[in-house]
């Protein structure tokens, strides 16, 4: 096959390609690179944000464990080394009285007082329980008696 | 090869290729991005295509086919070409040899306007041109021959 041919007829000799209008290059290349190559899920933008995304939350669960971790530290100091490393003092004693005192209060004048003060442990260490429990005793043994 | 590469070597030449077959320019616009779009999927896998040129080609035949099926479902029909789309295409010395140059292109068949367009403005080789046109080598060469020797005719009888 001849390739060369005869070429183009002299008239047509002085025609140049015209070329394509300047703004269909950001165009075209604005929505052909969004889309993923073959084979492939995702674009190589999308995957970067996907990858942002994996990074924050590997981020906050470390931050959560750390956290965590420090707040377990404080408590397990608080429950057993607190005597040692900070000794209760009397200003701690008065404060937890009156703290106890105030929800023993706020228990005994509550609609459910009977049962709260059933469970409230004095301060002297006693109960009110074993009242409670005489007093429903004494008015069981008035009811055999009246039984009207 | 990138993207923008790839629309700095062709994109001018698919915009012409695409104008000639359409008749649009507005429709090539659609077309040729179409067109990107879907060569962009294929740039992972450039490496496995001999000739991107032709490649690229075929892309823009096929979109321009796909295009005129979808939206006028006239696929097969012959597809008037107006002279003054050479003015879109082609620059010429001055406004009347460009439409002159319109009338003779108009008075080609489809297929031989379209291999005249690739072989002599764009510098594809017939086996190219058959690859992309999804014809024999052959039939290439005598398309483009017939069409040479018709616009020969026409510029002879004119003068």
């Amino acid at each position: 096959m001849n390739e060369d041919d005869r070429g183009l007829p002299e008239a047509l000799k002085d025609f140049v390609p015209r070329p394509a209008p300047l703004h269909l290059r950001q165009k075209i290349l604005a929505a052909a690179t969004a889309i993923p190559p073959a084979g492939r899920f995702l674009t190589a933008a999308q995957w970067g944000m996907v990858a942002a995304c994996a990074l924050l939350v590997i981020g906050s669960l470390a931050v959560d464990a750390a956290l965590s971790r420090t707040m377990v530290r404080r408590l397990d100091v608080l429950l057993n080394e607190r005597p040692a490393a900070f000794p209760v003092t009397d200003a701690d004693r008065t404060g937890f009285e009156e703290i106890l005192g105030a929800a023993q209060a706020r228990a005994l004048y509550a609609p459910s007082a009977r049962l709260r003060q059933d469970r409230t442990v004095s301060m002297q260490g006693r109960t009110n329980w074993d009242e409670s429990v005489m007093e429903d005793k004494e008015n069981a043994d008035v009811r055999e008696k009246n039984p009207r | 090869m990138q993207l923008d590469e790839l629309y700095d070597a062709y994109g001018d030449a698919l915009y012409r290729y695409l104008t000639l077959k359409l008749g649009s320019a507005h429709d090539a616009e659609d077309a040729l991005q179409e067109t990107f779009v879907r060569l962009a999927r294929y740039v992972g896998r450039r490496r496995f295509i001999r000739d991107p040129k032709a490649f690229a080609f075929r892309c823009a035949y096929n979109e321009a086919n796909r295009f005129w099926k979808k939206r006028l479902r006239r696929r097969d029909e012959e597809i008037a070409f107006r002279p003054d789309l050479a003015s879109l295409i082609f620059q010429g010395p001055h406004e009347a040899s460009e439409i002159r140059l319109g009338e003779a292109l108009a008075a080609l068949s489809a297929e031989q306007r379209e291999v005249i367009l690739l072989k002599d403005f764009e510098g594809l080789t017939f086996r190219a041109i058959g690859s992309a046109c999804g014809v024999s080598t052959h039939t290439a060469a005598s398309r483009h021959r017939y069409g040479m020797d018709r616009l020969r005719a026409y510029f002879g009888e004119k003068k």
